[in-house]
């Protein structure tokens, strides 16, 4: 199941020099400081500091992404536990349990079973990605253009429906995110919709753009939010001995926390859904075979357990449709695919093919992150419940200047700045107006992509279109599409059915 | 008066938003006719386009249908409430971002990011002198080295 040339191959990258993991945990305080940060997403800190990249090699690029993804998804949930407010959005169900441990006076364990299960989840995440990355890579180089152009509309249409109040709304951002995407000079070698500028002749610089949609267009809609602690929650001190207490105690759940890494895994492999739905679909299945269903939701530690573990292994998830088919599941992915493009490495088939050695380097690396992530974040406890309490006033400004700064970094001359800037008024009307934000980057990025697919299956067919029913997988490809239009009342349902046992708990108590 | 009352509901923002990226749509696709009108060139562009301008329509429907629908008067009087800087607050966060990047090129990194901390920390309320000449300057100062070590570019500076 494992390629022992790739995994020899691997272990000689990472040990050959120290360079890839000086960065590491630098990665991970990032994450954890943006994760924990109200308002700061770790998507945000990926897209801000990819442009710190451009000078690192491309394992050491991914390593520092990776660690910046892997300390987000442990710093949401701190701000979920002190304050009630889910750092990153697939901490949510944190906030189920969390604060009411808080309330109760529990900060201590509850920051202490999150840490213990954020780390046991992304070790669960990357090592089941370990086992599955060679079949599946087997599996994928069976895809052909056809295949791969309906995966890249399957994917989009998913990470449309999955966010925004209004489907329509939501498609129209990843089809027209994908039409721009196609800017500039085409497979086939004309050029369009340049407007006579020489820096759209490569199309527009993706990497500005979506540092402009995913961090700059959120700062935007957040300033005037001050997101300051208020009351009790200003007074928690943090207390190394009862963190610890609470680490042990986390450990006492094994199954909880196992579930739900295999659960993470399982629903953050599927483009568009990821850590923010992992999360409450492990936190329904353990308080559904607990023998106390009527504890959760009023500080039960295994509900925070379940919760982030299936986030942190949501991670090594996402990566499955990363690197076996170049096509990013969310936000996290759709940065490290455009890290793959800026060190002009291709995604997909081709990459695990290719470059397998790098694929399980990464994934090694990732595993020795969620150990560092142990001691890392045990070590940050402290500050991180102090940098909840930083007004956004100071960081607005200061991530908004560090995003010009990357993105001149990126393009060499003013295209990056301007683009930035388009892209961040652009993704901040479509946040207003309910758009899917995600869906319209990732089209973007898939644009060229598609559209080389689709010339490829013209090719080939020869402009047949019964050569889509001579194609089984394309068929059943065609139809999980269609299926997935059904899929936010599927998720919705799973939201009602978490929170509304919750509050049904709560109310049974009272 | 009945009329007024539609067209007052009407969410002008969300249309503007609409006929741009519909606006959009349909100079890429005539641009990308004139350059080629082969199959090869508007394998994707065509249809994607129309089916962009199609879900623009089933969106501008939507805003209309929201018109006419009966007010939320609890979320209307929530809004009337909210102050109005409050309201104005991103659009204020943009322009002052607006102009900070278009002054790049002519007042350099250095200078043009610690004027826009300051800016921004003056329009969020910060009143201490001291801490805004100190952060901005500071924070303009650390990234500017930063980004100069870090990029392989020349970065457009004026002092620094």
């Amino acid at each position: 199941m494992i390629d022992l040339v790739d995994l020899s191959g691997a272990f000689a990258l990472l040990g050959s020099s120290w360079t890839p993991w000086l960065v590491v945990i630098p990665g991970l305080m990032i994450g954890l400081v943006f994760g924990c940060i109200p308002g700061l997403q770790t998507s945000m800190a990926m897209a801000v500091f990819l442009p710190a990249t451009l000078s690192m090699d491309f394992l050491t690029a991914m390593l520092f992404l990776t660690a910046i993804f892997t300390g987000g998804q442990f710093g949401g949930g701190v701000s979920a536990i002190l304050m009630n407010i889910p750092g990153t959005s697939s901490a949510v169900a944190t906030t189920f349990d969390g604060f009411p441990m808080s309330r109760q006076g529990r900060h201590n364990e509850a920051l202490g079973v999150a840490l213990i299960a954020s780390t046991v989840g992304t070790l669960t995440g990357y090592f089941i990605l370990l086992i599955l990355i060679q079949p599946l890579s087997t599996l994928v180089l069976k895809l052909g253009p056809t295949e791969m152009f309906v995966v890249i509309l399957w994917g989009l249409t998913l990470i449309a429906t999955l966010k925004g109040r209004n489907l329509s709304r939501s498609l129209l951002a990843g089809v027209f995110g994908l039409l721009i995407g196609t800017i500039g000079m085409s497979p086939n070698g004309v050029m369009r919709g340049t407007l006579g500028s020489p820096y759209l002749i490569d199309g527009i610089a993706v990497v500005p753009a979506m540092i402009g949609m995913f961090a700059a267009s959120e700062l935007f809609s957040i300033s005037g939010n001050a997101y300051l602690v208020k009351g009790s929650a200003a007074s928690r001190r943090v207390s190394f001995g009862r963190v610890v207490d609470g680490l042990k105690l986390g450990l006492k759940a094994p199954a909880t926390l196992v579930r739900g890494g295999v659960i993470g895994v399982l629903v953050g492999a599927v483009p568009g859904v990821g850590s923010s739905v992992a999360n409450l679909v492990s936190y329904s299945e353990t308080r559904r075979r607990s023998d106390d269903p009527e504890s959760f939701g009023q500080g039960n530690p295994n509900g925070v357990a379940a919760s982030e573990s299936a986030n942190s292994s949501s991670e090594g998830g996402s990566m499955v449709s990363l690197f076996a088919l170049g096509i990013p599941g969310g936000a996290g992915t759709a940065i490290l695919l455009a890290a793959f493009t800026m060190h002009n490495i291709t995604g997909g088939p081709g990459f695990l093919r290719d470059q397998g050695e790098v694929a399980y380097a990464v994934i090694m690396a990732n595993i020795a992150q969620g150990f560092l992530l142990f001691f890392v974040g045990l070590l940050m406890i402290q500050f991180l419940a102090a940098i909840v309490k930083v007004p956004l006033r100071f960081l607005i400004p200061g991530v908004l200047a560090m995003a010009a700064f990357g993105s001149y970094g990126l393009t060499g001359n003013m295209a990056g700045p301007m683009t930035l800037l388009v892209f961040a008024i652009f993704g901040w009307a479509l946040r207003r107006y309910d758009y899917s934000v995600p869906a319209a980057v990732i089209g973007l990025l898939l644009g060229s992509m598609a559209e080389g697919e689709l010339l490829r299956s013209y090719q080939i067919s020869g402009g047949r279109i019964e050569y889509v029913f001579e194609r089984p997988i394309t068929f059943l490809l065609l139809a999980l599409l269609i299926m997935s239009l059904w899929m936010p009342r599927l998720i919705q349902r799973l939201r009602r059915k978490a929170a509304g046992g919750n509050e049904s708990a709560g109310s049974a108590k009272t | 008066m009945n009329g007024d009352r539609i067209t007052a509901r009407i969410d002008w923002g969300h249309c503007a938003l609409i006929a741009i990226m519909a606006g959009i749509t349909i100079y890429y696709l005539h641009d990308a006719w004139a350059a080629s009108s082969q199959v090869r060139n508007l394998i994707l562009v065509l249809p994607a386009s129309i089916l962009a301008l199609t879900l623009c329509i089933i969106v501008l429907l939507d805003v209309a249908s929201d018109a006419f629908r009966p007010p939320a008067s609890d979320v209307a009087v929530a809004d009337d409430r909210e102050p109005l800087l409050q309201r104005l607050r991103p659009a204020i966060l943009m322009g002052t971002f607006a102009l900070y990047i278009l002054s790049l090129p002519y007042l350099g990194f250095d200078v043009s990011t610690a004027l826009f901390l300051a800016v921004s920390l003056l329009i969020d309320g910060e009143r201490r002198p001291l801490l805004i000449v100190g952060v901005s300057v500071g924070f303009a100062a650390l990234v500017t080295i930063a980004f100069r070590w870090l990029i392989p570019y020349p970065l457009p500076i004026l002092i620094l």
